[in-house]
């Protein structure tokens, strides 16, 4: 590639400058709360301390004293797993019949689909803790997967959906001349072929659960609450918080964030082959 | 050929368990919003039982529609949405293809630019209103200080000073006013998601087609017309994608709302929800109702606009 | 009911087991949901003490306060269970109580309910009986910079006048070199900038309801009241008061950037500048001060499974042993034992010498009246003890940051309030 016209020194300058600065941009937020995260309570209001301070412990070494850290965090991955599991455990066959065998009605079901995340959670709070509570589910991980399953349902069918549309229907056709059953198909012909899609796919859904921070905090107590629900916690407690606060939000993206940036050229690859090709 | 029926029915999971997730709510959601129904009441203890006998037509659904509030947070939703919706889509075009270009260092740059979309709204929310924007203990406050003071140093400087006295002192802006409060909620979402729509335009940049770019060249288009008739109806799709995830996520947005400013100024329709929630469960219900029906009204036209394009 | 049952009954049959299972099985395990303020958090350490006494494990759920009181509301309207222990305050006590949302608390004859201070006990009793045992309480008072005011050769005295006070906070205000005259509640919210207004309307002589419970925002001292809020904020606070609650304040004050704060009592404990000075809260000429009275109060919430254990934990946490236990702790000591709630608390001596704000937020507190008075029927100081008050102060509060920022003329804030607040109480059926 660039072959042509991008040999000039001003493009060879100014794109990287360019590109630095907004990237360092984008970050600096991040970065800022890190630092924030080591400075005590005190210091982090006082701008004689902006970026040179006697950094501390304390605040993370507070927060795993005070609050369980471990549990919130390790509910935060069981539910974010095994709702990312089982969204694509539905949307796989849904959107491979949708692909495949598509009925003049497949758009506007996915469409309908996409519609039911724009309905409002806060006006269906009440019943949906009172039915929660019927149920006996209030606080368990299988309540809280559930709901983070079907709130991410939609997106998860939709992207598969444009992903196994890219696969060639004669592939697909060829198996069911050779007598391949339908699961078959999808195991040993579908599932490898959109393998990058299908993990893209995932690691999207992986975050967005991670993330969610209406149900998550509302559904649940103690045994299933998430690590945002420790947010909720700490994001106003009396007194001066910005260390306090800044270590709790950096363990609790921490993860994600750093799983993101190993999962980054994953993520970049699987969404080439499939919507945004 | 084999039986097509089976492939329909797998289908039917998703479908059906999308339909109770959306049925059993939505339809608690409508009989609340026709029913008189508090969480507490002394005056009428009656009220506090969702029943039947408490019907009171669409006694609710004009309440809501008198309120000063409601076609405020209708405008605010859509001010929000379409605000972020713009600019993640420009910021992010932008930035694609800034770095789609090769350059020293580029995946680094990568990583920094992708990180903001894997941050917890509400930590988005705090970091931001306090420690950034806060008009005297955050960055801004304390950038404008520190301004201030060289302002004054300048004024002081001899043969030089009489220039700088012309300058006017640098005033902070308050990001939690009425008058600001839903332009801090617009900044801190377009830094979350403009990320994300860098990271679809930037997947769809590397497909597009160089030998056609590079004949374009030799033609002799210019970069502007290279970006205009080959770049931007590459682009078509990922941006009609990055519109519809977006409309779909931030006609939602509530935790920025609450943390801003307590919906003063920036109150939407889930946070004026949220309000009524507080006590009058018959009010936040037809106020979900019409939050609902917003939902599908941009629904409809987003497909107008965009669902070909998004289905094909 | 009978919509309520009939979603339920298609969906009820399955998980039935799961429910029960939770319940007991395990011995005690109490789940508290608190809000997350300094006291509560020592209250985790120092409460392993009574783990290893009584054996009852305790589950802590630390909430930001919107979000625990919509959670606990949530749980509490919809049959509660959820939660053994709750954290709520004086303007739910009350009417939670009223509602039979929480038990009443029945205490042994050692715990001495004579001791907790009778303004408390006033507040947190629905006709005599006592819903929710004081953890700790705080009424309102004025700090300022002792070394400022002398700079500038003013004085703010106790009960001192509202104008005396802007004349004073004019005299410190130096926002050149970052000092502003007056910080003061901003915030939205009935619990933020609510609380600070309706404490300077009632020292207007201005009241929330008449007697038919009929909203009076349009009245000529609410007017005056928010004139003056307005006007001394907006002339002598800092940029971007419309943002400022209790931690923004304490974090301006701190850096030494404000003059004068009027707030809870509690903030004298956080103070770094070894310069500040106390006053009685001011007033415009009526026999009401302009402080409020609040408490963070313990309640068992009707539905749980283990009240007896609860009202046990409740006991002993709000007991004068407890406050012994933090002050004899080796991390807290007597400068952080909880206040305003018991009178004994008062007459230590080891407290005395640690808090120096003690005999201030002593008298603030019995100042206060919650009770009815000739100036206002309802009972509450900060707050109206009526479930719709939340609401109504929601609306307010953003009317009156409205005003502050100047989007709105203090008039129309006050009209449009008038106005929400008469629907909210219209449709609350307090009158046609």
């Amino acid at each position: 590639m660039g072959i042509v016209s991008e040999t000039s020194t001003f493009t060879k300058i100014l794109r990287p400058v360019l590109a630095w600065s907004v990237g360092i941009l984008f970050f600096f937020p991040i970065f800022w709360m890190v630092l924030t995260s080591f400075k005590t309570d005190a210091d982090a209001v006082k701008p004689e301390f902006l970026f040179f301070f006697t950094p501390t412990l304390e605040n993370y070494l507070n927060m795993t004293e005070n609050y369980d850290y471990w549990r919130f965090a390790q509910n935060s991955v069981i539910t974010s797993v095994f709702a990312t599991a089982g969204a694509l455990a539905v949307a796989i066959p849904c959107a491979y019949a949708m692909a495949f065998n598509p009925s003049r009605a497949t758009k506007d079901v996915l469409m309908w689909m996409l519609s039911t995340k724009m309905l409002p959670a806060a006006a269906v709070l009440y019943p949906m803790t009172f039915l929660t509570k019927s149920l006996g589910l209030f606080d368990t991980h299988f309540m809280v997967i559930i709901v983070l399953m079907l709130i991410n349902l939609p997106i998860v069918v939709w992207m598969l959906f444009t992903y196994f549309k890219e696969i060639p229907r004669e592939i697909i056709e060829a198996g069911q001349m050779d007598g391949v059953t339908t699961w078959g198909e999808i195991r040993e012909i579908l599932i490898p072929l959109a393998w990058g899609g299908i993990a893209s796919t995932a690691l999207l859904c992986f975050i967005f659960c991670w993330n969610e921070a209406y149900w998550t905090v509302r559904l649940t107590t103690t045994d299933a609450a998430t690590l945002s629900k420790l947010i909720e916690g700490n994001r106003a407690p009396e007194g001066l918080f910005f260390g306090r606060l800044s270590a709790v939000s950096a363990a609790a993206v921490g993860p994600i964030v750093v799983l993101g940036w190993f999962c980054q050229k994953q993520l970049v690859q699987g969404l080439t082959f499939g919507a945004v090709k | 050929m084999s039986d097509r029926r089976l492939p329909r029915l797998l289908q039917t999971p998703a479908v059906v368990l999308l339909l109770i997730w959306m049925i059993v709510p939505l339809s608690m959601t409508l009989f609340f919003s026709f029913i008189r129904y508090v969480l507490n009441s002394l005056r009428r203890p009656e009220w506090t039982e969702p029943s039947l006998s408490n019907w009171r037509g669409f006694g609710n659904y004009n309440y809501v529609l008198n309120n000063n509030d409601f076609l405020l947070a209708v405008q605010n939703s859509l001010l929000i949405v379409c605000s972020i919706v713009l600019l993640t889509v420009i910021l992010g075009v932008l930035i694609a293809v800034l770095i789609n270009k090769a350059f020293p260092g580029r995946s680094i740059v990568r990583v920094l630019l992708i990180s903001p979309f894997f941050v917890m709204p509400a930590v988005n929310a705090v970091l931001w209103i306090n420690m950034i924007l806060d008009p005297v203990l955050g960055l801004q406050g304390l950038a404008v200080e520190g301004l201030n003071g060289t302002l004054q140093n300048l004024r002081a400087a001899p043969g030089i000073g009489w220039f700088f006295s012309l300058w006017p002192e640098l005033q902070p802006i308050s990001f939690r006013a009425t008058q600001t409060s839903a332009y801090a909620v617009i900044i801190m979402v377009t830094w979350q998601w403009t990320p994300f729509a860098v990271l679809i335009f930037m997947t769809s940049l590397q497909s597009e087609d160089q030998q056609q770019k590079e004949a374009a060249v030799l033609d002799g288009a210019g970069v502007w017309s290279q970006f205009r008739f080959l770049t931007l109806p590459h682009l078509s799709r990922p941006i009609a994608i990055v519109v519809m995830i977006q409309a779909i996520f931030h006609l939602s947005l509530y935790a920025e709302i609450e943390i801003v400013s307590r919906g003063n100024g920036n109150k939407n329709l889930p946070y004026l929800i949220g309000e009524f929630a507080n006590n009058n469960i018959g009010a936040a219900s037809a106020t979900g109702i019409f939050a609902v029906i917003l939902a599908n009204i941009i629904a409809i036209f987003l497909l107008r606009m965009i669902g070909k394009t998004l289905m094909e | 009911m009978s919509g309520k049952s009939a979603l339920l009954g298609a969906t009820a049959l399955v998980c039935m087991a799961a429910s029960g299972a939770i319940a007991d099985g395990h011995g005690k395990e109490l789940t508290i949901a608190i809000v997350n303020n300094g006291h509560m958090i020592n209250m985790q350490k120092v409460a392993e003490a009574y783990t290893e006494a009584t054996g009852t494990k305790l589950n802590w759920v630390a909430l930001e306060e919107g979000v625990l009181r919509e959670q606990v509301t949530s749980d509490t309207a919809t049959g509660g269970g959820q939660y053994d222990v709750i954290n709520i305050g004086m303007q739910e006590a009350p009417i939670w109580g009223a509602a039979g949302w929480i038990e009443p608390l029945n205490f042994s004859d050692a715990y001495d309910v004579e001791d907790i201070l009778p303004a408390m006990r006033a507040g947190l009793s629905h006709e005599g009986t006592l819903y929710a045992a004081p953890f700790y309480g705080e009424s309102s008072m004025v700090m300022y910079r002792k070394d400022l005011a002398d700079a500038a050769g003013v004085t703010i005295g106790d009960n001192d006048s509202w104008d005396n006070v802007k004349a004073a906070a004019a005299a410190m205000h130096d926002p050149d070199n970052g000092v502003y005259g007056a910080c003061l509640r901003g915030k939205p919210g009935w619990g933020d900038n609510a609380a600070f207004i309706t404490t300077v309307a009632n020292s207007f002589g201005a009241a929330w309801f008449d007697a038919d419970m009929k909203p009076q925002l349009d009245s000529p001292e609410w007017n005056a009241a928010i004139n003056f809020y307005v006007d001394l904020l907006s002339n002598y606070g800092p940029p971007g008061s419309e943002g400022n609650s209790f931690n923004e304040i304490l974090a301006l004050y701190n850096e030494d950037k404000c003059g004068l704060w009027i707030d809870a009592t509690i903030a004298a404990s956080f103070l770094e500048n070894p310069n500040v000075a106390y006053a009685q809260s001011p007033n415009a000429g009526n026999p009401v001060g302009a402080n409020w009275l609040w408490a963070w109060a313990f309640a068992v919430p009707a539905g749980s499974p283990n009240a007896d254990a609860a009202q046990d934990f409740i006991e002993w946490a709000t007991s004068k042993e407890y406050v012994q236990a933090v002050g004899n702790h080796p991390e807290f000591g007597w400068g952080s034992v909880p206040t305003g709630q018991r009178a004994s608390t008062y007459d230590l001596p080891e407290f005395q010498a640690a808090a120096k704000f003690a005999a201030a937020e002593m008298a603030a507190i019995n100042s206060a009246a919650p009770e009815p008075t000739d100036l206002k029927p309802y009972v509450g100081v900060q707050f109206v003890a009526i479930p719709e008050f939340p609401q109504i102060g929601v609306v307010f509060g953003q009317e009156m940051a409205a005003a502050l920022t100047g989007a709105k003329s203090v008039e129309d804030a006050l009209a449009d309030s008038q106005k929400a607040a008469d629907g909210i109480m219209r449709e609350a059926g307090y009158y046609e």
